[in-house]
């Protein structure tokens, strides 16, 4: 078949050539001699091969995440929120103490406002400094810890519309944050510190959170007017009610159900026992100030104040420890009954009152404060003053002890005065081993250009040194000192480079005195208690002060100086071992008549109480 | 959601993330009044991302984790809310499509920032990561706060809010609190 290009190819052309091939495949038979019927195909096998494909393996990774479990804790709003009004009901501190206002007998009593007057304090340069209020180890229950937890910081409280007249010091804002969450707390301070301030401010912190509606104040009767006057200045707008009076005013105040702040001194106390438990009313927070008061726990006082319904219990005293750990005990009984137990050991007391108890001393909390250095100087009186000495002892005790059951306190006393008259001066010679030191001690003082000051209780030894320090120009200031001449005394120790020392007497120099330009301070013979040393060695070392005060405590070996003193580092070695706090001493530390008697080997007569000297 | 603040008490929200290295992400919420004092707090139980989220969430999973399973699951279980939610973590941003409350990141303290800084952190989250692009800083009342970048029409409804508070209310330290509510919490389970 041939086709010509553009021509149609057409059925009717010529049939087409075919050409056909066999597919047969040719197999050549080789002649060998067997048959053909014998011929047999090749035989082809067929394999299956298997092509489907097996499913991988899936891995499914679980990313929906569960909602997460949530613990949830709601408190209840303050009750008291401050709400600025213009009118004002600050307290006044008497009798006939404002009612507060209250929208009924039975709801809570409003607290007025503050004066629009009040300084407002700016916290803001110390917006960092944030002090937190931490749950005590007794709440044991999460949502209450939480509460405690998650409250503002202390700075920002009372920096807002609760404002401070002054600018508290960082360990009294600590000192607020204890006791805020507190339900049984010993605020034991140093003296000087500011207890006062941090109880009313914490105590006002409550009452506006709503946490505190009834309070009452327990102190010594000449503290209420201090009180009033503190609660004046630091909460103005919290209303007073002053228990006082006749017994019939008395009753009524003790029933007043709205009364916010009540103040009592501890005779109103004991004395209207009864009238406190008629009232059947309890108070959110008891406060005793200077509740040493309390610390015989057998005590009538102690079972009025302890007898007094109350949800908190608090305590503000300088001298937690007077003679013994027992005191503690007794404070105790009011402020977590059954908490220690009389005789426990000092350590166990400790571990037991930790949580309890704060307890700041001026050294470790005023940072402005410079370094005191004490030096105990050990002294042996010249041998005739020895002689003199252990004379007047000799015959004191053979006095006493022929004296049986007649003796008193004040017989030992006036032999312990005696001798340590000796231990300054000898009677019958004039000489003094101390005066020797203190010669040999002002010579550098002088050359130096410092100045120093030298106590002793006695008028009469200070005289005697004058006399004898003339060299360094000495000036008195003591009782003998008119009251109008003092000031001029100050002045010119303070002006007058040639008056290297003043000596003056624990009576009249111990308070009030600024003498932060001394450097150096003599306890010529030593007092009966610390406290009274303290604020003596004070006048000089005090903020404000050039640099280190050096403390000298002169102390006559081997005489009744030295009986006295080994009393009294007993005491303040209990103190140290029950607080903790190794640069601590002993507030009012006395000796008792018991250790009067005690440093002549002589028993306590039977009549006698035993009452701190 | 609607003003609550008249009725509970409730001013203002906090919400943060704790991270614990050992045992996860603590969220915590703290509903305060208008003093400063607390009226709820919400924690919720650790939370710790598997291997296979870490890496399939990839950038996002900070966000996922604090914004959407965190934050969303705290504010939805508090009785009543505020009117504005705070927050010191950026990733937290995420939450506000799940909130009608606008959400703001309040500005860290320069203590912090500085502190940061030195230990070498990176605080800046990168853009491209970012689920939602913070606008810019901007000052409210005493307080520099900002928004997600989508919801900075909130700005002025923010303002409103934090002018009304003191000057010296620092909108930083509730977070303090919270951490430290949390360790407490944690150490009590």
């Amino acid at each position: 078949m041939t086709f010509s290009p553009g021509e149609p190819w057409s059925p009717q052309h010529d049939t087409p050539r075919v050409r056909s091939f066999d597919p047969t495949i040719a197999v050549e038979l080789f002649p060998s001699g067997l048959q053909s019927a014998l011929i047999r195909s090749p035989k082809i096998e067929l394999q299956p091969l298997d092509w489907q494909p097996t499913a991988p393996g899936v891995v499914s990774l679980p990313l929906a995440a569960r909602t997460p479990q949530v613990s949830s804790y709601y408190f209840e709003a303050p009750a008291m929120e401050i709400a600025p009004t213009d009118s004002g009901s600050p307290n006044n501190g008497t009798a006939a103490a404002p009612v507060p206002r209250a929208s009924d007998a039975d709801g809570p009593p409003s607290l007025g406002p503050q004066s629009p007057d009040s300084p407002s304090l700016d916290f803001s340069s110390a917006r960092r400094a944030k002090t937190r209020i931490a749950p005590p180890d007794d709440i044991v229950k999460l949502e209450d810890r939480l509460f405690y937890v998650l409250q503002p910081a202390l700075e920002s409280l009372l920096g807002g519309p609760l404002s401070l007249p002054f600018h508290p010091f960082p360990y009294q804002f600590e000192g607020i944050a204890f006791l805020y969450p507190r339900h049984a707390a010993v605020l034991a301070d140093e003296m000087g510190l500011g207890k006062t301030m941090q109880a009313i401010t914490t105590v006002r912190l409550l009452l506006h959170a709503g946490e505190l509606r009834r309070v009452l104040l327990i102190c010594p009767k000449p503290l209420v007017t201090n009180w009033q006057r503190e609660f004046k200045l630091w909460a103005p707008e919290i209303p007073l009610t002053t228990v006082e009076g006749d017994q019939t005013r008395r009753r009524w105040q003790w029933n007043q159900a709205d009364a916010v702040v009540t103040i009592a001194n501890y005779e109103l106390v004991n004395r209207d026992e009864r009238l406190i438990a008629e009232t059947q009313r309890s108070y959110d927070l008891v406060m005793l100030d200077e509740s040493q008061r309390i610390k015989n726990a057998g005590g009538t006082t102690s079972q009025a104040v302890c007898g007094i319904r109350r949800r908190r219990s608090w305590a503000l005293t300088g001298t937690p420890v007077e003679n013994s750990a027992d005191d503690l005990v007794g404070i105790f009984e009011f402020v977590s009954p059954g908490l220690l137990s009389p005789g426990m050991r000092p350590r166990r007391i400790a571990q037991a009152v930790s949580d309890h108890v704060l307890r700041r001393t001026k050294d470790t909390v005023l940072e402005d404060l410079p370094p005191k250095m004490i030096r105990d100087t050990e002294l042996r009186l010249t041998a005739e003053q020895f002689a003199t000495y252990q004379q007047a002892e000799d015959e004191g005790v053979i006095r006493l002890s022929e004296m049986g059951d007649s003796i008193s306190v004040q017989h030992v006393f006036q032999l312990v005065l005696r001798l340590k008259q000796i231990c300054n001066f000898d009677p019958a010679t004039g000489e003094s081993a101390k005066l020797e030191q203190l010669q040999a001690d002002l010579e550098e003082i002088a050359r130096s250009g410092k100045k120093a000051i030298v106590f002793s209780q006695w008028v009469e030894t200070l005289t005697r040194l004058a006399k004898r320090l003339k060299r360094f120009g000495p000036l008195e200031y003591h009782g003998r000192i008119p009251s109008s001449r003092r000031d001029g005394v100050i002045e010119q120790f303070r002006n007058d480079p040639k008056s290297h020392v003043i000596l003056m007497s624990y009576g009249a120099g111990g308070v009030g005195l600024n003498l932060q330009f001394s450097e150096y301070v003599f306890l010529f013979d030593r007092w009966w208690n610390p406290a009274v040393e303290d604020q003596a060695i004070a006048r000089a070392h005090r903020v404000g002060a050039a640099g280190a005060v050096t403390v000298s405590r002169y102390l006559a070996v081997n005489t009744i100086e030295e009986r006295i003193n080994q009393i009294l580092e007993e005491k303040r070695e209990l103190f140290d071992t029950i607080f903790a706090n190794g640069n601590d001493s002993p507030r009012d530390m006395g000796l008792s008549q018991k250790e009067i008697f005690g440093l002549f080997n002589l028993d306590l007569p039977r009549r006698a109480s035993d009452r701190a000297a | 959601m609607s003003e609550v603040r008249d009725k509970s008490g409730a001013a203002l929200g906090f919400l943060t993330v704790h991270e614990c290295a050992t045992r996860g992400l603590f969220g915590g919420y703290l509903v305060l009044n208008a003093a400063g004092r607390p009226i709820q707090f919400h924690c919720t139980a650790p939370v710790k991302p598997n291997r296979a989220q870490e890496i399939l969430y990839g950038a996002t999973l900070a966000p996922y984790l604090y914004g959407e399973q965190i934050g969303h699951t705290l504010v939805s279980q508090a009785k009543d809310n505020p009117t504005l939610l705070c927050t010191d973590c950026e990733e937290m941003f995420s939450l506000a499509p799940h909130v009608k409350q606008p959400v703001v990141l309040i500005e860290k303290a320069q203590q912090e920032r500085t502190t940061a800084q030195a230990e070498g952190k990176q605080l800046r989250v990168d853009a491209a990561h970012a689920p939602a692009a913070p606008s810019a800083m901007f000052t409210a009342g005493a307080h520099r706060v900002a928004l997600a970048a989508e919801y900075s029409g909130d700005q002025s409804r923010v303002t409103e809010q934090l002018t009304k508070l003191p000057p010296n209310f620092d909108l930083a330290e509730p977070f303090e609190r919270i951490r430290q509510a949390i360790a407490e919490a944690g150490g009590a389970r």
